[in-house]
């Protein structure tokens, strides 16, 4: 089970030793000691419950995974699960009641809120957080902190990449304009986008991009007649809709008898996963993308990714596992990784190792960078259009950015400064 | 009695660190926080009789005034610029109060407190330098001179014994005012208003001066709560936060002094007793609140008192929220 662990690039590690016991070459090891205990921190009750029980879904099939190849370091892998709420304050009580009950390596939480209010207690709990989905980007620049790591794609990495891809894919389209929610994140996120049209458009498609200025919305508005109105005057021909999750499903809907979707010539949407798909069905737009922390298609004969895909389905019969399923996987498989490679379950030791250090996922490598503790890994999109079928939606395909492409150089410290601004 | 039993519970916050762990240390800062700030909530309910549905809005103000304050200005002492922060609650509250206290109370003021609450987390909410929707973030533990020593709030459980040591002295600021002629004469407005001005009480003063004080002891109790969290959030300002020292007076008993602390204490207990029943604990904590409040229309003191009354045999009807 050791023998994949000497070098420093590529470990293939306690995963894949994970994956050698799910595919019937157990080591046979038995753990003999107390099991190594990783806290997960998710919302398991109010409004995000339903991305909290995928962190939660896909963490437990890793746990399992990895304890029927034997554990790591002789140990079985323990999961203790505590509810944040989505709230600061629940997710700091929750952290540090991990904590006090002796879990110092914790993962998981959606929130950035959450994350921001967690980051700056780590270091006098002594514990390490692995973040996986929490996007914010000051998380990895103004508010790092050494025993922060992100193992998901930040907000900046993944909207250049979306940024890049319709670039090269959508090289025709001349003007882009948005709706996007009156967050700092919302804005944050276009800025990115933007960033990335300006860098990539004359690299891909050979000619600059026009950027109309995006109208904003209320975030949870319940009425967008006014902006739907605004945007079929626009001359813009891709829209990128900021208002992600249900604010863009109402927002569709609302659009649907004006024809808004075929207006646009691509309609982008920055991390909506299978939401807006599963909620609308046919009614789904034609063509519209959206970013997804991890889409299990894309990665057909990865081990880790169909031994991943497999239990899901076989334990929840659903065939579409959101991406925070894959998120929480590959929390514990960093953990796993880590450990191995530090020989212990210190705090010190666990940063340590995961400074530099290469995990294999279920959507491939990821290397966390020593400098800011930003993972560098695939960012995924997918693309949908309605069907005949029950759901009365398909993906009809999807794209694979590798990160090191889009990510920006690590700043820890410092805020994170675009190379172009919008005009 | 009462300030034995004070005293020790006192002592025992003082020394909680030193036998709990850091989760239990956190949730009991919040639970300080929290009595406070019920406390505050409940001088206006039981001694003037005002109804707020957005108390909250001052707590808000006074955590994001006090850390706008301290990051514009590091250079200020820490203890002035929390001063600072329940000033600004208490002026709010006298703009507020001088239109509102005139012309609505009852289920009025109650709406119109809840309307001012939204404003103020609608102008949070919009407010690029307060961080917007995703929080104020980085608030800093400051740094003590006291002349003689120098106390680093961020080191160790220091924060932790500063936080007890202020929620102590605002709760016997509260207690004060409560029992002093003041108290008396909000006593005599909520009583009979009508009788209190033939007696020669300026009532509407009155009232505005007990909304001012309590707005000026949530404000200090925001601020105190803001370099605990490190972080702040428009939630703050929102109606589900203004019911909280609603829920936990009503829980531990409107009608003693104390009931907001053991409304607070109860609702804590029951929280961190059912953090790990996933699904459940909400539903769980509801149902037992909702037990409570039924058996016990007098709160949790009330039922305490009712119990032993009819325990001595002398059972008589306890006076009711």
């Amino acid at each position: 089970m050791a023998a994949g662990i000497a070098r420093r690039e590529v470990m293939v590690s306690a995963a894949a030793a994970a994956l050698a016991g799910v595919a019937g070459r157990s080591t046979g090891a038995r753990a003999q000691q107390k099991p190594i205990r990783l806290g997960l921190i998710t919302p398991l009750s109010g409004p995000q419950e339903i991305v909290g029980r995928d962190h939660l879904a896909g963490a437990t099939i890793a746990v399992n995974q990895i304890n029927q190849a034997g554990g790591v370091l002789g140990r079985t892998l323990e999961l203790e699960t505590r509810d944040d709420k989505a709230s600061p304050a629940a997710g700091v009580a929750a952290s540090k009641d991990l904590v006090s009950s002796g879990v110092n390596l914790l993962f998981g939480v959606l929130s950035s809120g959450v994350a921001l209010a967690i980051a700056p207690t780590l270091k006098g709990d002594d514990a390490v957080l692995i973040l996986c989905a929490a996007s914010a980007n000051e998380l990895t620049h103004e508010q790092f902190t050494p025993n922060l790591f992100r193992a998901s794609d930040e907000a900046y990495m993944r909207q250049r990449a979306l940024a890049k891809v319709v670039a090269k894919d959508y090289a025709a389209i001349n003007s882009w304009t948005a709706i996007n929610p009156q967050t700092a994140i919302g804005a944050s996120n276009w800025d990115s986008f933007v960033d990335g049209l300006n860098q990539f458009y004359p690299q891909e498609a050979g000619h600059n991009v026009e950027v109309i200025d995006a109208l904003t919305v209320k975030y949870g508005a319940t009425d967008y007649k006014n902006e739907i109105a605004q945007l079929m005057r626009r001359s813009a021909e891709g829209l990128y809709l900021g208002v992600y999750g249900g604010d863009a499903v109402t927002m569709l809907r609302q659009a649907a008898p004006y024809g808004l979707a075929r207006k646009f010539k691509v309609l982008v949407d920055p991390g909506s996963e299978y939401i807006v798909a599963q909620t609308l069905g046919k009614s789904t737009p034609v063509g519209l993308w959206a970013g997804i922390h991890w889409y299990f298609g894309a990665y057909r004969g990865n081990a880790i990714n169909d031994a991943l895909y497999d239990a899901y389905v076989k334990s929840t019969g659903n065939p579409f596992p959101a991406g925070y399923v894959g998120e929480g996987h590959a929390g514990v498989l960093a953990y796993a990784a880590a450990i191995q490679r530090a020989g212990s379950t210190e705090t010190g030791a666990v940063i340590g190792a995961l400074e530099g250090m290469s995990f294999a996922s279920c959507k491939g490598k990821r290397t966390f960078r020593k400098e800011d503790h930003q993972a560098i890994c695939d960012v995924n999109m997918v693309q949908f259009a309605p069907d005949d079928t029950a759901a009365g939606w398909k993906i009809v395909g999807y794209r694979v950015v590798d990160g090191a492409e889009s990510i920006e150089p690590p700043s820890p410290g410092k805020a994170l400064v675009l190379n172009t601004k919008r005009q | 009695m009462q300030a034995a039993a004070a005293l020790a519970a006192l002592v025992m916050a003082l020394l909680l660190p030193e036998i709990a762990g850091q989760g239990l240390v956190f949730l009991a800062g919040l639970l300080w926080i929290n009595m406070v700030f019920g406390f505050s909530w409940n001088l206006m309910f039981r001694q003037t009789g005002l109804v707020s549905f957005g108390h909250a809005a001052f707590f808000a103000i006074g955590g994001y005034g006090y850390a706008v304050l301290a990051r514009a200005w590091p250079g200020l002492p820490p203890l002035l610029v929390f001063v600072a922060a329940g000033a600004l609650g208490a002026v709010a509250a006298l703009v507020v109060g001088v239109v509102a206290l005139r012309r609505s109370l009852g289920v009025y003021f109650a709406i119109f407190s809840l309307a001012l609450s939204q404003i103020v987390a609608m102008v949070i909410s919009d407010l690029p330098s307060l961080g917007r929707d995703d929080g104020f973030a980085g608030i800093r533990r400051p740094v003590l001179d006291l002349g003689v020593a120098t106390i680093k709030l961020a080191e160790g459980d220091n924060y932790y014994r500063f936080l007890v040591l202020s929620c102590a002295l605002l709760t016997l600021i509260v207690w004060w005012v409560t029992h002093s002629r003041t108290g008396r004469r909000f006593r005599a407005v909520q009583q009979d208003a009508e009788r209190a001005a033939f007696l020669g009480i300026a009532v509407a003063r009155q009232r505005l001066l007990c909304f001012v004080i309590a707005a000026a002891v949530a404000a200090v109790a925001g601020a105190l709560y803001g370099p605990w969290l490190q972080l702040l959030t428009p939630e703050l300002a929102q109606w589900t936060f203004s019911a909280r020292p609603i829920l936990f007076t009503l829980l531990g008993g409107a009608a003693s002094f104390w009931g907001p602390a053991v409304g607070a204490l109860g609702f804590t207990v029951l929280e961190y007793a059912t953090r790990t029943l996933h699904g459940v604990g909400e539903i769980t904590v509801g149902g037992i609140l909702l037990i409570v409040v039924l058996i016990f229309p007098g709160g949790i003191i009330g039922g305490i008192i009712g119990g032993v009354r009819g325990a001595l045999g002398r059972a008589r009807p306890v006076a009711g929220a």
